[in-house]
């Protein structure tokens, strides 16, 4: 698993390429809470790299999500296809978190 | 002629009264027929002051007197018709004689005393009778002691004595019979033990391999016939299956057919031409069977991947084959000659091409010579045109209704032989299956990784699916690893993996606490994901991602089997 980050504008763009497992997931919460606090408040993360997202993935990126929003930031997530979009849909996560096709889509909603 | 004496005689002294009363009591305990002759015999020589007695027994189907038991001169069979000698004459004649010269008595057989060296000087002989009325055999009794002969008491004292002697000796022989009848009953108890125990009866026997459909039944005939069949994955690829009928009843034909079995299985190890392991196995079975038994064999091995059903027939009832469109035919082909029979023959094989949906029906011929009231056999043409009508399209369903079909046709009468049925089914072709065991921590995920990955190159999967495969397996396995082993020690868990028809089908084998995930209620999804009960999101995921799920509690096993669809398992591929 690899997280990078870009910087747009006033947003911080999150790569996350690889599979977010239970095998990746303590290295995953590491990147990520370094990244929501970095006092960025506007976080997209970018799914289009990502193979799947287990159970303990999406525990990860909804522990990022309520930290950020505890310091009145925001997680938007973009580029969710295939299996990922699946498991999206199955968990309810799709209605927890604000879900754009386009990264730009969702950097324009903030 | 002796007269008629009843044991309580007033001429009977007390102390013959009292032998007599000691040989009563004696007898009385004895059932065991060997020791109560012995017994017998040992009484009247003391009892009577005599050299030697002998106890003639009348043997009904040949009209004879036979003995086992002539004291001094060992343990010898003597065999003489009713009428022959004095006991013969006794016996005929049903009454009592005291020969005082047995030389000068023109009916005294010196044969034995020559044989022998012994000299008979006085005789004295009487006839056993039954309650009943029937001859059971006749006590003689030779040389008084001292020189002398038989007197009027010693007549009288043989005739009370041969009164209860006859009691003990009747009951001896009932109890014989009856032993004899329980001797034969747990003959036959063993023999289907035998039978029973070489056989796989667990079905469906391979629950995890999607491939093959199995059902078998067997109904032992009362007395055991030695039929049997046999199925195992010889590998992944290859399923090996037989069945047998071994010549004979009882004990013998299910020890002939235990080593038959065995020695075929055996064989299938390095063998995958039925031709040779006939061949080798009738080489093995034919050396030194001096009991000249033999075995018809049907053997098959089945290419779970290409279909393909290479296969013998050595002497059996030809198998049927009913394929999918519901046509039904016959191999009814033979390669070779029943095994066992003679060494040096030389099988042949046959190839024939299954596909999936085609059904394997193999019998032995209890099934096909049933026997009804009238005489009539149950039939080949009976059992094809069974097999031709519509329904029963699984083989558990085949084997069923064949069993009632022969069940209600030989109805009143005795099942002769027995009746044993094996249904094939190839279900799906194989492409892949590999199987591999892990340890419950989380840093096995890796390797199985690293083992589906290798899995779906190999059968080329698409990512979409390896992808899912891989998810799956995070979940249950991290599952796995938080709840289900409260000794909190690792554990091995077995996972499979088959390609099969347009399926992927997993099976994950722990030996946890029994779980079963999909009794789990799906968690509320509009509730936050961090407030849900633990694990339960990943079954939920799981389920929802498969398109069959089953789980069974199998011993201490749990299984889950997860299948997933290859046609519509991968939309983000197109």
């Amino acid at each position: 698993l690899e997280i990078s980050i870009r910087q747009v504008d006033d947003a911080l763009a999150v790569d996350i390429v690889g599979r977010l497992d239970t095998e990746t997931s303590d290295h995953a919460s590491d990147e990520l809470a370094r990244i929501v606090e970095s006092g960025k408040s506007k976080v997209v993360l970018n799914l289009d790299g990502l193979e799947y997202v287990s159970s303990a993935g999406l525990r990860v990126i909804l522990k990022a999500a309520k930290v950020l929003q505890a310091s009145h930031g925001e997680m938007k997530i973009c580029r969710v296809s295939g299996l990922v979009k699946e498991v999206m849909d199955i968990s309810g996560f799709n209605q927890i978190l604000r879900i754009y096709d386009t990264e730009t889509d969702a950097l324009a909603a903030f | 002629m002796l007269g008629t004496v009843s044991s309580n005689d007033v001429e009977l002294q007390l102390q013959d009264l009292v032998a007599l009363l000691d040989v009563s009591k004696a007898l009385s305990r004895e059932s065991d027929l060997d020791k109560l002759l012995h017994l017998i015999t040992g009484k009247v020589t003391e009892v009577l002051g005599a050299d030697r007695s002998t106890l003639f027994l009348y043997d009904e189907s040949t009209d004879e007197l036979w003995s086992k038991i002539a004291e001094r001169l060992g343990e010898k069979e003597i065999r003489f018709p009713i009428g022959v000698g004095i006991a013969g004459t006794v016996a005929k004649t049903r009454t009592g004689e005291n020969i005082t010269d047995p030389y000068g008595d023109p009916r005294f057989n010196p044969a034995f005393d020559k044989q022998t060296g012994f000299h008979s000087r006085s005789i004295l002989c009487v006839p056993l009778v039954g309650v009943t009325g029937k001859l059971l055999g006749v006590i003689q009794v030779l040389n008084k002691s001292g020189g002398g002969t038989f007197g009027r008491k010693d007549e009288t004292l043989l005739e009370a004595f041969a009164s209860h002697a006859a009691v003990a000796l009747e009951r001896a022989k009932l109890t014989e019979i009856a032993m004899q009848k329980q001797r034969i009953d747990e003959g036959l108890k063993l023999a289907r033990a035998i039978q029973m125990s070489m056989l796989p009866t667990s079905f469906p026997p391979f629950p995890d391999r999607q491939a093959v459909g199995i059902t078998a039944a067997i109904k032992p005939a009362r007395e055991v016939g030695g039929d049997f069949y046999d199925f195992d994955y010889l590998d992944q690829e290859h399923l090996y299956f037989c069945i047998g009928d071994v010549s004979g009843k009882g004990i013998p034909a299910s020890l002939f057919m235990a080593v038959t079995k065995t020695v075929l299985k055996s064989r299938t190890t390095e063998d995958r031409s039925t031709a040779s392991i006939i061949t080798y196995v009738n080489e093995a079975l034919s050396k030194d069977n001096d009991s000249s038994m033999f075995v018809t064999l049907f053997v098959g091995i089945l290419n779970v991947t290409s279909g393909d059903l290479t296969y013998t027939n050595a002497g059996h009832n030809g198998p049927y084959v009913r394929r999918r469109d519901g046509l039904v035919e016959r191999l009814d082909e033979c390669h070779g000659p029943l095994v066992g029979a003679m060494p040096g023959m030389v099988y042949r094989e046959e190839c024939l091409s299954i596909a999936p949906g085609d059904l394997l029906i193999l019998y032995t011929d209890g099934v096909t010579e049933a026997m009804n009231s009238k005489g009539e056999l149950f039939s080949e043409a009976r059992l094809f045109e069974l097999l031709g009508a519509p329904g029963a399209t699984s083989t558990e369903a085949v084997v069923h209704r064949t069993v009632t079909a022969v069940e209600t046709f030989e109805q009143g009468t005795e099942q002769a032989d027995d009746i044993t049925l094996l249904a094939l089914q190839f279900l799906a072709r194989t492409t892949l299956f590999e199987e591999f065991t892990v340890r419950s921590r989380l840093s096995e995920l890796a390797v199985v990784n690293d083992r589906v990955e290798a899995f779906g190159k190999q059968s080329e999967l698409p990512s979409a699916v390896l992808s899912k495969l891989k998810l799956i397996f995070d979940e249950v396995m991290s599952n796995l690893v938080s709840y289900a082993y409260p000794d909190d020690t690792e554990h091995d868990i077995k996972v499979q993996l088959e390609v099969t028809g347009h399926r992927v089908v997993v099976t994950i084998a722990d030996d946890g606490v029994p779980f079963n995930p999909l009794s789990v209620a799906p968690p509320d999804t509009a509730t936050p994901l961090m407030e849900r009960e633990p694990g339960g999101l990943g079954i939920h995921l799981v389920r929802n991602l498969v398109d069959e799920a089953a789980y069974e509690r199998r011993g201490d096993r749990n299984i889950l089997t997860l299948g997933i669809r290859l046609e519509s398992a991968a939309p983000s591929e197109i």
